[in-house]
């Protein structure tokens, strides 16, 4: 949409000025399309400007660069289609930076486009849709915003990238195989030049995916060249910066890098480098074990994390084709459950001892660091070492007092994972139910080979790793995943343990109940306390008072336990819940821009691990440890010692990997803590509800297409059904031979075409219908087929029109008339006596019959018609009066002088010897004081009375009887009713047919058309039911029916009629039910 | 209390009484006879409601409701009205919810429809201002039930709360303004406001 106003890209004071002077002036502001616009969009940029304004106000941010201007500046984007950041962030950065945003396109006011996606067409013609403006990525936005500074953009131009970004190619899901193959180099290249175990530890975190080589280079060139010789200005800048945590240890930064791996910048690196030095006058601050504990946990968990990652997808493929395999195989299973837990054998110590054979019997084991005096603690021993008591989890120092000879070797994780890998496929080889556990643990379920040993499977599987690996395996064989697990423990080391299923429960008996997995500390503790300690002991306590001890879930573990029962499965992947990074050691923040940065930097990790995994996350969660008010120094250097953590998490509109989006949120989450930054001690960065990329790109399936083509079809349908329905209501009103009437068929015709194209018209259409004296200029564009003409309609047409429609139809219709005109001859008694037993029952019915027959021969006289109609409201008035008068006779001859007129024209009336002009003009008006004045004497006489007369429940029934009542009889008021109580008319209810009444009513019939009386007596009897019906239960719509019949009343004589007949009876039974009389409109004060 | 094995005139009487006390709540913010600062904002049924601040006045509302609930079980309540009284204690303004509980109603109640249904009341009763009267100074005001039968004295602990009232009456019958009705089955409730007709002898003040 463009503006058709031209003006300069910062004219908004020249637009004002234009556009202003008309707002007063015309009575419409907008005098055609383009003035709108126009106006419309200095409204949106005053509101812009306004928001600007306040926001730049609020966050205070130092977003304004040195000339006091924004860095947009000068910059008015417009954003094209969906981005990612979203048009409202961009427009967001854009208020708080001093840029612009235009809503409407304008070659004039916008300087840059974004846009994330363009069709292939206006990709094609870039020059002929951006009408010479630059068309960037949303990402130059956001990048700017985070240099603070104007980038120049044409490096984020999409034409630039839209080789690579338009539609994904084959290649693309070749990628990950590429970029795996060349790490594989990298690990070359590191291994080649690291020999000594001093730059294998430096080295062991070097970048995995995505870095780019010059970083790779510079880092080599460092590591020869040390540190200080780097010329590049990037690097001594992060020098300052990496002197801040120069007094950290190596532990912790080995692991404060491990989490950064995929940092871009180099202060990871930087800072390992740095810490090597001065780490070892550091190492003897150590002293709490516990805290070491954790952070060895922490380190190995983190490194099964990445490698659990990387299993996944490399095993993939493999386990997907097993399963089709597995499924043949499976259908000669005999189910016999049979479970092998397969366990590397001192994994860490095995793999680094494959390259030092000669030290295979010697006692090693392996730790951070070789110092003999440090506290790093050993992450695994060997078993010679295990047998100076060297245990995981020791301190180097500690360990290498209770073995001197102990050779210590740091991490070696490229080896870790080759033998992993290898260990893996041959798991994957010889079985296809492999859940794995860890890097070097895993459970087989053998129970399809059912004609197996297995002690012979696992001991084949066992050679096979030892032979690939050079390290050795230990397999525990029995029916459960438990019981396979303890076999194990008693199989290593090298060793395998088969239980068979009678052999459990004396196996079980002398085990410690800590020895089972998921037994802590803590249950063992209070076990203990009841003198229990080995399973068979367990065995005897009943289920019951483990409930009660230890609750339902942990009860029962230990019921089942020490029983040997265990009826996990073998899961072959289990689905990640979430992604994220976490570091707790060696954060030290001095300002809030160390904090921005290292946030930065995690989050481009987590962010690196979902691309990674192929999956967006929603929601993000932000763990911040801070150090508790009074708490002392940590025990263990730059460790977080006593904290108190904080977590919030915050949920995205759409899934994202983006690192720019999920540092913005944590960055939002951060400030929401309103803490000290130089209080933190530990952050985490977990995302969870992730998604797989592919399927939320197919989030908007729904054919919005499809719904909109649903509507019109559903309005086509209601039409034709209300066009059936106005073909009866005006037939019948026809065939009384009314010539006020006659005029509506055409209308109806040419309406019938126009409702086919005009959704809108089935909302006027009943209007259009009955506004009958209206002339119908447009000629229908389309005529009906001559068979769906109702020549009852046709007929009593104006000659001219009928003539002229015969030309239409070339002359068909003359011939179906004339045939017509018989077949109603013979049916023309029949037509018009139905509609009157309606009315009046058996009483009258003989007398309407004769009448009818007299005229019906004379059906097209006009003139005749409404005689015979008339004669029909004079039989209908004799009967209901004759009845009234007799039941009210006695209150009559009561009234006062005044109604004593009245009541002589009742008594006319009774007799029938009414004339016409007196029926029609004198009658009501009379009957009406007559009735009210009955009514202030005395309540409620008049509205019993109706009913008694008819005993016929006008609201039964659904639709109730009135209205197929109404719909037959021929006052236009009462046929509008029923039409709109078909149309609109819900659970009965009255109130929105008058609401509805009020505005068509002056539209229709004006103010002063002449009613039957008869209307007024049928709209009594329908109200005054109506206030029987609802009295007792629903008095507001009552209300609301008064309120509504008093609106209509003042614009129609027939209304204001029925409204004094009806008020006395709905106050009397209002105060008949409620004690009280409604509050009038009249009467408030 | 339980609501399982009960009728469906107890689960429908216990969940009028709950909106009850929610629009007597209402209609005591609403005529503004404390200071707006004593009610907090609170959603019920999905509608912003006014409660009672101050424990006494919640207090009251909660159990003047709640002592009702046997009562409307029976369906030996007619009428309940919130009533405000000038200095004299002569009526000014009275709410009036008049209820039915079909007794003969067997099928459960939907729960969800009755609610919504209630919800109307209470949205209508937040925009009601403009067909109230202000209250003249030094006023009060009170809960009011009106029975059927007078409950039996061995009835439990429950009506006991309940004392007769002989609170002033007005000698004309009043104007009524309806504001809103409902027919669930088996319940019917009726709100509307009654004014003093205004042939009513009112002493001024003074």
């Amino acid at each position: 949409m463009r503006s058709s106003s031209p003006s300069s890209a910062s004219g908004r004071s020249t637009k004002r000025s234009k556009s202003n002077p008309k707002t007063p002036v015309q009575r419409s502001p907008f005098a055609d399309f383009g003035s709108y616009m126009a106006e419309k969009n200095r409204k949106l940029r005053s509101q812009f400007q306004a928001e600007a304004s306040t926001s730049s106000l609020l966050s205070g941010e130092t977003s304004f660069s040195g000339d006091g201007k924004g860095i947009f500046h000068g910059v008015s984007i417009f954003v094209d289609g969906h981005t990612v950041p979203s048009s409202q962030e961009l427009k967001g950065h854009m208020l708080r930076h001093g840029g612009r945003c235009e809503n409407y396109f304008s070659r004039s006011r916008v300087t840059h486009i974004i846009c994330s996606n363009l069709p292939d067409s206006k990709m094609r013609n870039l020059r002929a849709f951006s009408r010479g403006l630059p068309v960037l990525k949303p990402s130059w936005v956001v990048d700017s915003v985070a240099a603070n500074k104007l980038l120049s953009w044409p490096s984020y131009e999409l034409a630039h990238s839209s080789k690579i970004c338009k539609q994904q190619k084959l290649p693309a899901f070749f990628g990950c195989k590429r970029i795996s193959s060349l790490k594989d180099v990298e690990v070359l290249s590191d291994s080649n030049e690291g020999t000594d175990p001093e730059s294998l530890e430096k080295f062991k975190n070097s970048p995995l995916l995505q870095e780019d080589k010059a970083l790779d280079r510079r880092m080599l060139q460092r590591k020869r060249i040390g540190l200080g010789l780097d010329t590049e200005e990037k690097i001594t800048g992060l020098l300052d910066e990496g002197s801040k945590i120069e007094t950290s240890d190596s532990s912790s930064l080995q692991l404060f890098i491990q989490s950064n791996c995929h940092a871009a910048d180099g202060f990871g690196e930087l800072t390992n480098t740095k810490c090597l030095h001065t780490s070892d006058v550091h190492h003897s601050t150590l002293t709490d074990p516990n805290f070491v504990e954790n952070y060895f946990k922490h380190s190995r968990l983190h490194f099964i994390g990445t490698w659990r990652n990387r299993y996944r997808k490399r095993f993939c493929n493999m386990l997907k084709g097993e399963c089709s395999k597995s499924n043949v195989d499976s259908s000669t299973s005999t189910y016999k459950t049979s479970i092998i837990h397969i366990d590397m054998d001192s994994f860490f110590v095995s793999v680094i001892l494959r390259k030092y054979p000669e030290l295979l019997d010697k006692p090693v084991a392996v730790c951070h660091s070789n110092n003999s005096k440090g506290t790093a603690e050993i992450s695994s021993a060997n078993y010679p070492a295990r047998n100076y008591g060297v245990s995981a989890g020791m301190f180097v120092r500690d360990a290498k007092a209770c073995c001197p000879n102990l050779v210590v070797f740091p991490y070696n994780f490229e080896a870790y994972e080759e033998v992993a890998d290898q260990f893996y496929s041959i798991l994957h080889k010889h079985c296809n139910k492999v859940q794995a556990l860890s890097c070097d643990e895993a459970f087989l379920d053998i129970s399809e080979f059912s004609d197996l040993d297995p002690e012979n499977f696992s001991s084949v599987i066992r050679k096979e790793i030892e032979e690939t690996t050079q390290c050795t395996a230990s397999a525990g064989i029995a029916g459960n995943l438990l019981m396979a697990r303890l076999a194990t423990k008693f199989a290593k080391p090298n060793g395998q343990c088969y239980i068979p299923s009678e052999k459990v429960e004396s196996f079980l008996d002398d085990l410690p109940i800590t020895a089972l997995p998921g037994i802590g500390r803590a249950i063992g503790d209070k076990l203990e306390s009841k003198q229990l300690r080995t399973c068979g002991q367990l065995r005897l306590i009943s289920k019951k008072t483990l409930h009660k001890d230890f609750g339902a879930k942990i009860g029962d573990m230990l019921w089942n336990y020490c029983r040997g029962i265990d009826d996990r499965k073998v899961e072959i992947l289990k689905e990640t819940k979430s992604i994220g990074a976490e570091v707790n050691w060696g954060v030290r923040f001095l300002n809030t821009m160390d904090c921005e940065h290292f946030l930065n930097n995690l989050s481009k990790e987590v962010s690196s691990r979902l691309q990674e995994c192929g999956v967006v996350a929603r929601t993000i969660n932000l763990k911040v440890k801070r150090r508790r008010a009074g708490a002392k120094d940590p025990l263990k250097f730059m460790g977080c010692g006593d904290c108190e953590n904080i977590s919030r998490s915050m949920t995205l509109p759409v899934a994202t990997d983006d690192a720019t989006l999920i540092q913005r949120t944590a960055k939002k989450i951060f400030a929401s803590y309103r803490i000290d930054v130089t209080e933190v001690r530990g952050v985490g960065l977990q995302m969870s509800k992730l998604e797989v990329m592919g399927t939320n790109k197919q989030g908007h399936k729904h054919n919005i297409l499809e719904s909109w083509l649903m509507v019109p079809a559903k309005v086509g349908e209601e039409l034709v059904r209300l066009e059936n329905q106005m073909d009866t209501t005006v037939e019948e009103s026809l065939s009384s031979g009314e010539d006020q009437l006659a005029v509506q068929p055409s209308g109806q015709l040419r309406e019938y075409s126009q409702l086919c194209i005009d959704r809108e018209a089935s909302s006027n259409s009943l209007h259009v219908n009955l506004c009958n004296s209206r002339p119908y200029q447009n000629a229908s564009p389309a005529l009906p087929p001559v068979c769906l003409l109702d020549m009852s309609v046709i007929k009593d047409l104006p000659v001219d029109i009928i003539s002229e429609m015969n030309d239409a139809y070339n002359g068909k219709l003359y011939d179906l008339m004339r045939k017509h005109d018989e077949d109603q001859k013979s049916h023309a008694d029949l037509l018009l006596t139905t509609p009157w037993e309606i009315h009046k029952g058996k009483e009258v019915k003989s007398e309407t019959t004769k009448s009818s027959g007299s005229t019906s021969r004379e059906l097209n006289h006009p003139e005749k018609a409404e005689g015979f109609e008339m004669s029909l409201h004079q039989v209908k008035l004799q009967d209901i009066l004759q009845i009234k008068s007799t039941t009210c006779a006695d209150q009559m001859v009561l009234t006062s002088g005044s109604s004593s007129k009245a009541f002589s024209i009742m008594q006319n009336l009774s007799n029938g010897n009414l004339d016409k002009s007196a029926l029609a003009q004198g009658v009501p008006s009379h009957f009406a004081s007559v009735a009210v004045d009955t009514h202030r004497n005395k309540p409620n006489p008049i509205g019993p009375a109706l009913s008694d007369t008819f005993k016929i429940n006008l609201w039964s029934g659904s639709p109730p009887k009135w209205v197929e009542n109404f719909e037959v009889s021929n006052s236009l008021i009462l046929n509008l009713t029923a039409q709109l109580y078909a149309k609109y008319g819900v659970d009965k209810l009255l109130s929105p047919i008058l609401q509805l009444l009020i505005s068509l009513y002056p539209l229709i019939l004006g103010s002063s058309s002449e009613e039957p009386l008869e209307v007024r007596f049928d709209l009594c009897e329908l109200l005054l039911q109506y206030i029987e019906l609802k009295i007792d239960s629903d008095v507001e719509e009552l209300y609301l029916c008064y309120l509504l019949l008093e609106r209509l009343a003042s614009v129609s004589t027939v209304f204001s009629e029925v409204h004094n007949i009806v008020l006395p009876s709905l106050q009397a039974s209002v105060s008949e039910n409620y004690g009280g009389t409604l509050q009038l409109t009249g009467s408030r004060d | 209390m339980d609501r399982r094995n009960i009728t469906p005139q107890g689960q429908t009487a216990h969940v009028f009484v709950e909106f009850l006390e929610v629009a007597v709540s209402c209609i005591v913010f609403l005529k503004g006879f404390y200071p707006a600062g004593a009610f907090e904002r609170r959603r019920y049924m999905n509608v912003v409601v006014h409660k009672a601040k101050h424990p006494q006045l919640g207090n009251y509302i909660h159990s003047a409701t709640f002592g009702l609930l046997p009562f409307i079980q029976k369906g030996l309540i007619e009428r309940v009205a919130v009533i405000f009284y000038d200095k004299d204690r002569v009526p000014v303004e009275r709410f009036v919810f008049k209820l039915a509980v079909n007794q003969s109603h067997a099928s459960p109640v939907e729960e969800k429809s009755l609610e919504f249904t209630l919800r109307a009341f209470l949205v209508k009763l937040e925009v009601a201002n403009p067909l109230t009267k202000s209250l003249p100074p030094g006023g009060s005001w009170e809960i009011t039930a009106y029975f059927r039968s007078l409950p039996e004295e061995n009835d439990a602990t429950d009506g006991r709360m309940w004392v007769p009232t002989d609170t002033k009456q007005w000698l004309q019958p009043p104007r009524i303004t309806p504001i809103k009705s409902m027919s669930s089955e088996p319940l019917k409730v009726q709100l509307y406001l009654e004014h003093p007709s205004s042939t009513e002898p009112m002493e001024q003040e003074g």
